[in-house]
């Protein structure tokens, strides 16, 4: 039973991600332009009142699906629905480190260079995400990251900064 | 004989070498997108945008539609083989396609795919060829009214066709709209920027894409090992592809009128392909003698299918570029890559830009004759035996994905606005929500807020019996009023869409 309960906060916390990004979002969208003359404010306005009736729909539909009592099969076993996220600690970790990763890696790019961040991140994530062959690890993440910046910085003139490769040369 | 001139320059343009090369090239990315089952042509060319960078316009839109084109073809070969749709539009083609494999007759319906979304490409792009002119006449006569309903509906018509909660679907589009609405307004004032330089010119649009296709995907992807883990039972037989290339011509009028209807809901905004398959598939079932074997295998279900959800693409290109008003999740990617190139799609493009608009049309319908010659090496060789490791992919599309978020501006700040759109975009599919019509909302935003503006400035205090007394926008705010309506009202009730999709 407590396991249940907590598939049932999980998920129900789950649920309650969108709807809340979605109103602190607006919250915040309003706290800069309140000021804001009558033209300017009439369309954010409108959508924001749509968007308060939806989210205040989603949040009684969650309601509504919470008070429907869990069924249980022969064995005994809780039962959870099927969308219901079910990921080992691994797999999420996987899942944050796509976007986490660069995130923090963004703080380096000006200082180690495009490059040297990139086939950072490469390996990084190529590690995590289970991939043991040393080769592999060595090759793939210097060959994806060179060729992505040769193509960006040569081909398409995009300014890429050195960072630590500007040093040698 | 201005029509006439206009396509034999559009013509020359589509036959340059740099074009053709280029048209080779997206339809090879397209093909092998599509004939991997998780990547979506809105990813493929969300990906492959920043390419363009240095490309003229014409050139880069002509890569980018190819790719968009082509990975419908490279889809219906997974749907057929795998029982996995390559793309969500090809998932209608699964119903009649997997049986065909499980009878060993693969390469009939391979054939048959092949051959029905030439036929129907290709009559969608002859019609876009011929009425694109009239449509952007009639549209030239549109006033704010009808403009900021035509991108209002683009969003709310996502809510009555989608697939999934209306309710989620509107919350999307109205939170994309609002995030669409920061920046600098016509009156000049700095609206939610929090005087945030890069913020002025309003949320860039690319890192949206990028991040709500691309990187929300890729992060779906990690903790899998494969795309997907399945089985191919392909029929390699050459000799049967090329014989099935009849089998449209056999039924030729189910061709003809799914051609149509994928043509006409691609005209719909937001409606897309993936409905157009499964209206025009719905109606074959219905008008047939023998509707109880679709679903074992009858490629009348193939040929309707893929004739249609090819010839969506002409009817929602047209909406884009005559309009302004995305037809489809990826034709807003593709407005987005002429917002890019510093183009306004509208009536006032079809006209100033004749040159562009016909040489592109000219160039989808000499790509198609590629795309005939690829996809057979594709339903041929592959097989849908794309089982690319996950690992792999990750690395290489997010690397893409970091430097095309950054090209656009040389501003990290981009970067960082991909990975927020990318993982709110994941935890919106997680839960049900649209990332599509997330972005629609973003792209849609300025043009219904910038006539609604004009319409106060035109009208005063009577502005909104604009609505009302003008004839078109009656009828597109009935649209979108009793479609959002009925959507809601009938909720409970699954569509014949959505009993068709499961």
């Amino acid at each position: 039973m407590p396991t249940g309960q907590r598939m049932d906060f999980g998920k129900l916390a789950g649920e309650m991600i969108v709807p809340a990004v979605m109103l602190i979002s607006t919250a915040l969208y309003w706290s800069d332009a309140a000021h804001l003359s009558f033209f300017a404010k009439a369309f954010p306005l409108a959508l924001t009142v749509v968007l308060v009736l939806c989210v205040g729909g989603i949040l009684i539909q969650i309601c509504r699906s919470c008070r429907v009592p869990e069924t249980t099969d022969g064995a005994g076993e809780t039962r959870t629905a099927p969308d219901a996220p079910g990921w080992s600690l691994k797999t999420a970790l996987q899942k944050a480190m796509v976007v986490v990763l660069p995130a923090v890696l963004l703080f380096f790019w000006d200082g180690i260079g495009g490059l040297l961040t990139l086939w950072l991140y490469a390996t990084v994530i190529l590690a995590l995400l289970g991939e043991r062959r040393r080769l592999v690890l060595l090759l793939l993440p210097i060959g994806t990251a060179l060729g992505t910046y040769l193509l960006f910085h040569i081909v398409l003139y995009v300014r890429i900064p050195d960072g630590l490769l500007s040093i040698g040369f | 004989m201005d029509l006439l001139n206009e396509m034999q320059v559009g013509l020359a343009q589509a036959l340059e070498f740099q074009a053709i090369f280029l048209m080779l090239a997206g339809t090879v990315l397209g093909m092998i997108v599509g004939a991997t089952p998780g990547l979506s042509s809105g990813m493929a060319v969300a990906v492959l945008l920043p390419v363009t960078f240095g490309m003229t316009p014409l050139n880069g839109l002509i890569f980018l539609t190819s790719v968009y084109v082509s990975v419908t073809y490279g889809g219906s070969v997974t749907a057929i083989l795998l029982n996995t749709p390559g793309a969500p539009e090809n998932a209608a083609t699964c119903l009649d396609g997997y049986p065909l494999t499980q009878q060993g007759r693969s390469a009939e319906a391979i054939g048959t795919a092949i051959s029905s979304s030439v036929i129907g490409g290709t009559l969608s792009y002859i019609v876009m060829l011929v009425g694109i002119g009239a449509v952007a006449a009639v549209a030239l006569d549109f006033g704010p009214s009808e403009i900021f309903l035509i991108a209002i509906a683009g969003v709310a018509i996502l809510g009555a066709v989608g697939n999934g909660s209306p309710l989620k679907i509107l919350a999307s589009g109205a939170f994309g709209l609002l995030i669409g609405t920061i920046g600098i307004v016509p009156t000049g004032e700095w609206r939610a920027t929090f005087n945030e330089p890069f913020l002025a010119e309003g949320v860039q649009v690319v890192p949206v894409l990028i991040g709500a296709f691309v990187v929300s995907e890729l992060m779906e992807m990690a903790g899998r090992d494969y795309v997907v883990d399945a089985q191919v039972k392909g029929q390699q037989n050459l000799g049967n592809i090329l014989h099935a290339f009849a089998n449209p011509f056999r039924h030729l009028w189910t061709v003809l009128r799914s051609s149509g209807v994928g043509m006409v809901i691609g005209l719909i905004p937001a409606a897309g392909a993936t409905l157009a398959a499964f209206a025009s598939y719905s109606l074959t079932r219905r008008l047939s003698k023998d509707p109880d074997s679709f679903g074992k295998g009858n490629i009348s279900g193939i040929v309707a299918a893929e004739s249609a959800n090819n010839a969506c693409s002409g009817g929602a290109l047209m909406t884009t570029l005559a309009l302004g008003v995305p037809g489809s999740t990826t034709t807003a990617v593709l407005l987005g890559a002429l917002t890019m190139h510093g183009l306004q799609a509208g009536p006032q493009l079809v006209y100033q830009q004749m040159p562009l608009v016909y040489g592109l049309i000219m160039a989808a319908i000499v790509s198609q004759i590629f795309m005939v010659a690829i996809a057979i090496g594709v339903g041929y060789g592959l097989s849908g035996a794309l089982s690319v490791p996950t690992r792999i992919l990750i690395p290489l599309l997010m690397l893409f994905s970091f430097l095309g978020a950054f090209a656009l501006r040389n501003a990290v700040f981009d970067v960082d606005l991909m990975l927020l759109a990318g993982a709110f975009g994941y935890v919106m599919k997680r839960y049900g929500y649209s990332p599509s019509a997330l972005v629609m909302g973003v792209i849609l935003a300025s043009i219904a807020d910038n006539e609604l503006i004009r319409m106060f400035q035109l009208f005063g205090n009577d502005w909104y019996q604009e609505f009302f007394t003008r004839p078109l926008s009656l009828c597109l705010l009935i649209v979108v009023v009793g479609g959002m309506t009925h959507r809601l009202w009938w909720r409970g009730r699954p569509s014949e869409f959505e009993i068709a999709d499961e």
